[in-house]
C-alpha cells in the first residue's frame, strides 16, 4: 500500500522538513574557529617581540 | 609599525570579520531545503580550500621566482605561505568530513578531488619538514622550491578532478566559465567569507614572514 502525504497530514510535514543535521554545522564552525585561533595564537606568541 | 605588529592587526580584523561572516552564514543566509543545515558548512569549507590553494599557487610562484633571481624573500614568502597554507588546508579536511558524514553517509571516500586534497595537505606538511631538515640556508632554499613548483602543478589537477574523474565531490559553483549556480543571498555569503578568510592569510603570512626573516638573520 502506498501512503500518499495529504496537506495537514503528519507525514506531509515530514516530507517538507529540513534533516535534522545542524549538529554537524556547529561543530564544523567550532573546528574551523578552533584550528584557525590555535595557530594565530602560535603565531602570536613566536612573533610577540617582533 | 613592525611587518609582525602589522600581520597582527590584519590578522585580528579578519578574526572580527569572520565573527561577522559567522553571524551572516548562521542567522541571515538562507537554509538550503535538500541538505539543511548541514550546507552551511559551505561557507568555512569553501574559503578555506580557496586559501590554501592560494597559498600552495604563491609557494609555487615563488619558488619559481627563488630559482630564476635567487632572491631570498621569495624563499622567506615560499617558507612564511607554506606554514599558513597549512593551518588552512587543515580546516578544509575537517570541515570537509563533518559536512560529508550527513550528506554522503560517509566521512571520507577515496575519491579524486578528496584524495588529492589529502596530497595537497601531505606536501604543505613534507614541505616544513623538509625545510627544518636541510641547515643550509642556499640548500634548503633550492630543494624546497622544487617541492613548492610541484605543489603548483598539483593545484590545476585538484580544481579540474571533478570533471577529469568520477567523483562524489560537489562541481564548483563560482570558480566555472558559467555564471554562479547560486542565490544572490548565499552567493554574498559565501564571497564575503572568501574576502575574510584571504584577509586571514594575509595577516597570517605577514607574522610567519617576519618570524622566517628574524631566523634568517640570527643564522646569518
Amino acid at each position: 500500500m502506498i501512503i500518499l502525504p495529504v496537506a495537514g497530514d503528519s507525514l506531509a510535514d515530514t516530507a517538507f522538513a529540513l534533516p535534522d543535521n545542524g549538529g554537524y554545522m556547529v561543530a564544523a564552525y567550532v573546528v574551523a574557529a578552533v584550528i584557525l585561533l590555535t595557530y594565530a595564537l602560535f603565531l602570536y606568541r613566536r612573533s610577540r617581540s617582533l | 609599525m613592525t611587518l609582525a605588529q602589522r600581520g597582527r592587526v590584519w590578522t585580528v580584523s579578519g578574526f572580527v570579520l569572520l565573527a561577522a561572516v559567522y553571524v551572516r552564514a548562521l542567522a541571515f543566509t538562507p537554509t538550503e531545503r535538500n541538505q539543511g543545515l548541514a550546507q552551511k558548512i559551505f561557507y568555512v569549507h569553501v574559503p578555506a580550500a580557496w586559501s590554501a590553494m592560494l597559498a600552495m599557487g604563491l609557494v609555487g610562484l615563488a619558488s619559481i621566482l627563488y630559482l630564476l633571481l635567487k632572491d631570498a624573500r621569495f624563499d622567506r614568502f615560499a617558507a612564511a605561505s607554506a606554514e599558513v597554507g597549512t593551518a588552512f588546508s587543515l580546516v578544509m579536511l575537517t570541515t570537509g568530513p563533518i559536512w560529508a558524514r550527513p550528506i554522503w553517509g560517509t566521512w571520507w571516500t577515496w575519491d579524486a578531488r578528496l584524495t588529492l586534497t589529502l596530497f595537497l595537505f601531505f606536501l604543505f606538511v613534507g614541505y616544513l619538514l623538509l625545510r627544518s631538515a636541510v641547515p643550509e640556508q642556499g640548500l634548503r632554499a633550492r630543494y624546497s622550491a622544487v617541492l613548492g613548483i610541484c605543489g603548483l602543478v598539483l593545484l590545476p589537477f585538484i580544481h579540474l578532478s571533478v570533471y577529469l574523474f568520477r567523483t562524489l565531490h560537489p562541481q564548483p559553483i563560482v570558480l566555472k566559465p558559467s555564471a554562479p549556480s547560486l542565490p544572490n543571498s548565499m552567493l554574498i555569503t559565501l564571497l564575503a567569507s572568501f574576502a575574510v578568510f584571504t584577509v586571514l592569510y594575509i595577516g597570517m603570512v605577514m607574522q610567519a614572514y617576519a618570524l622566517v626573516a628574524e631566523r634568517d638573520a640570527v643564522v646569518a
